[in-house]
């Protein structure tokens, strides 16, 4: 919270405090589970909507330009594909971001208000960009006749949508790097970094391989749709399906070993983060994540080019569920880096979570007595619990802390009761001349509804003079 | 022989991804800093975080008001867990510790922050910077050797302050049962937090 009211975002800081509670260690395991399902249903689904609407845009301007028929067949076949319709829009585009608008919500609870923010942007982006593709693919027909504002719904579109991938990826960065979170005042400080642009990069990347594995999958085993194509029209599928998906998958390799290579690097005595250091932890998981996302792209490649060399599309849908394997492999990946750097601000979330639960029972506690013998008993339990490991029982020799009787003189008007229940949950040194022989005092976790009863406790005490 | 140089330009350069990755791993796991401390009982978030014991108290070249601020923190010696620590011999968890200073021996901490041998680093001056910048009022005392108040009646020498200002650099010790370092403490970090606070940056400043 203090982040935020240092950027001058106390006001929006207050909503979210009301929106979220501190969520316990048993929930951040959860929400950490179902961010990895939804960027798993999200971020594929997405990256072959923007590689394919592109796909469309660029063989559209082809067949334009004079190029042959296949391609116009396919910009609109493989817009079909990519966009399905609108529920499906719906359902793997905008619903997801309010689930990870959620999650993050949690995850980084009083955190950086900008993380709630932008996803807040992002969906109103997204929206949108879906919106603008779709219409771009509904006025298909009219493409001869308006062929310029045709071109231009389908390249707002996707203009969008990178816009918007480029705020997420920005503040899912952002939301793992909490040292950044001080120096982040509005939300140009979190659009560019080097390790966002290889992040972008590299789902660009695996987007255009995922959507070339796509074209051959859909393409070629679905039977309606391989009935209806000719052989030359077959040909031309497989060949730049399986272009896209092997040639694509060079660069989405490379790109994986440099952002695992740029994330852990400044932990690297000497090392050299590409593109400006991070602060991220190197986190094991994110190495075998990485090692099997490669594996697996080995794999990939190999039948990529069986189908390449043999001219068939027999393995189409090894190819589509290899790259999908791929896909969730980079996925856990980042969020394993990302449950490491977050550590430490977990700790703080389990902390105010259980600050939150003790609250909750004192205020479900009954009222603490009255009858002065059991608040007397009360007292010495938690004096004789908490107090005895460093003062005198008998509250008269020195040891670890100084003798009480002496010192406890100077509570002894009504007022000082006060300053002895403070004095005993604050610590801190004495104050009198032979303090130095003492460590400071450190402050006791007294229940609050337990302090004026061990204050009275040791001031009864006082009086007896024992 | 020209129809498999494809597949073995593919199986070349995934493989090498491959390698470099398993390379990566192989360096993170042998350079990567080793949190294993010789007494793995020793928790900073008991001794801050839940007990809220000041930094300087334990390292002792850190307190801003007693003059001994040094360019290094200063690791405690055995001698200082004691002051503590005596009547523990018997408590699950302190037996090696006892163990150390009956033999009288120095328990040698693993390093966790460290920096290059060609950056000059005082500690002194980042800390009197900081609770400049951040306004804190550390362990004040007067002459008599009394603490002393501000106009609330406030000690003017808080544990939390202190911890909030090494948290700049060290992160939120009291969260941390095992210290780990969550800066790169790279040249970068470095040069920003200086730009940040109108430090000087110039080469000589770190590179003496």
């Amino acid at each position: 919270m203090e982040a935020l009211t240092t950027c001058g975002l106390a006001s929006a800081a207050e909503v979210v405090e009301k929106l979220f509670a501190p969520p316990d260690a048993g929930r951040m395991t959860l929400l950490k589970w179902i961010v990895n399902l939804t960027f798993l249903i999200h971020l594929p689904y997405m990256g072959l909507l923007v590689a394919g609407t592109i796909l469309s845009l660029l063989l559209n301007v082809l067949h334009r330009d004079g190029g042959g028929k296949n391609h116009a067949r396919l910009a609109k076949d493989v817009l079909d594909l990519v966009t399905v319709n609108r529920a499906v829009g719906l359902i793997l585009g905008v619903f997801p971001l309010f689930a990870l608008m959620t999650c993050y919500g949690q995850i980084v609870y009083t955190g950086h208000v900008l993380t709630y923010g932008v996803w807040l942007g992002v969906i109103g982006l997204v929206s949108l960009g879906l919106v603008f593709v779709h219409v771009y693919r509904e006025q298909w027909a009219l493409r001869e006749s308006r062929w310029f504002p045709h071109l231009l719904t389908g390249v707002s579109g996707v203009a969008l949508l990178a816009g918007a991938y480029l705020l997420v990826f920005s503040n899912v960065l952002l939301a793992g790097t909490p040292e950044r979170w001080p120096l982040v005042n509005d939300v140009t400080d979190i659009l560019f970094t080097w390790n966002i642009v290889w992040r972008l990069g590299q789902w660009a990347a695996l987007s255009w391989a995922f959507l070339g594995a796509s074209i051959l999958f859909f393409f070629f085993f679905w039977e309606e749709r391989r009935k209806a194509m000719d052989d030359s029209y077959a040909a031309y599928v497989r060949k730049l399906g399986a272009g896209l998906a092997l040639g694509f998958l060079f660069p989405a390799a490379l790109l994986m070993v440099l952002e695992v290579y740029n994330t852990t690097s400044p932990y690297f005595q000497g090392g050299y983060a590409f593109g400006g250091p991070t602060a991220l932890m190197p986190a094991k998981g994110a190495f075998d994540a990485a090692l099997v996302a490669l594996i697996l792209c080995l794999g990939t490649g190999h039948l990529l080019w069986l189908m390449i060399s043999r001219r068939n599309a027999q393995f189409g849908a090894h190819v589509f569920f290899l790259l999908l394997g791929v896909y969730a492999a980079w996925i856990v990946g980042n969020q394993l880096q990302l449950g490491e750097t977050l550590k430490e601000h977990e700790m703080a979330l389990a902390a105010a979570a259980a600050e939150h639960e003790e609250k909750a029972r004192e205020a479900a506690a009954p009222p603490p007595p009255s009858d002065p013998a059991t608040r007397y008993k009360i007292g010495e339990k938690v004096f004789l619990q908490m107090c005895v490991s460093c003062h005198d029982p008998a509250l008269k020799e020195k040891r670890i802390g100084p003798p009480l009787l002496p010192r406890l003189g100077r509570y002894k008007t009504e007022k000082n009761v006060g300053d002895l229940m403070k004095w005993i949950v604050e610590g801190g040194v004495a104050g009198a001349p032979d303090s130095a022989q003492y460590q400071p005092m450190t402050p006791q976790a007294v229940r609050p509804r337990d302090l004026p009863m061990v204050a009275e406790y040791l001031l009864k005490r006082l009086e007896e003079g024992k | 022989m020209t129809r498999h140089l494809p597949l073995a330009a593919i199986y070349g350069y995934f493989g090498a991804m491959v390698l470099g990755m398993l390379g990566l791993r192989y360096y993170a796991s042998t350079h990567a800093t080793n949190t294993e401390q010789p007494i793995p009982t020793f928790s900073h978030e008991v001794h801050v975080g839940k007990n809220k014991i000041a930094c300087s108290t334990c390292h002792e070249f850190t307190n801003l008001a007693d003059g001994k601020l040094a360019r290094r923190p200063g690791i405690p010696s055995v001698q200082k867990c004691m002051e503590c620590h005596i009547d523990t011999k018997d408590k699950p968890g302190f037996q090696l510790l006892h163990g150390f200073y009956e033999r009288r021996e120095s328990i040698v901490w693993n390093r966790i922050h460290t920096l290059p041998g060609h950056v000059y680093f005082p500690h002194h001056r980042h800390i009197r910077a900081l609770a400049e910048k951040q306004e804190l009022k550390l362990s004040q005392t007067d002459d008599s050797g009394y603490i002393k108040h501000d106009e609330k009646g406030v000690a003017l020498g808080e544990a939390e302050g202190q911890a909030k200002l090494c948290a700049n650099c060290h992160g939120e010790v009291k969260y941390m049962s095992k210290i780990r370092q969550v800066r790169s403490l790279s040249m970068g970090w470095c040069v920003s937090c200086h730009r940040e606070n109108n430090a000087s940056i110039d080469c000589l400043t770190c590179h003496q």
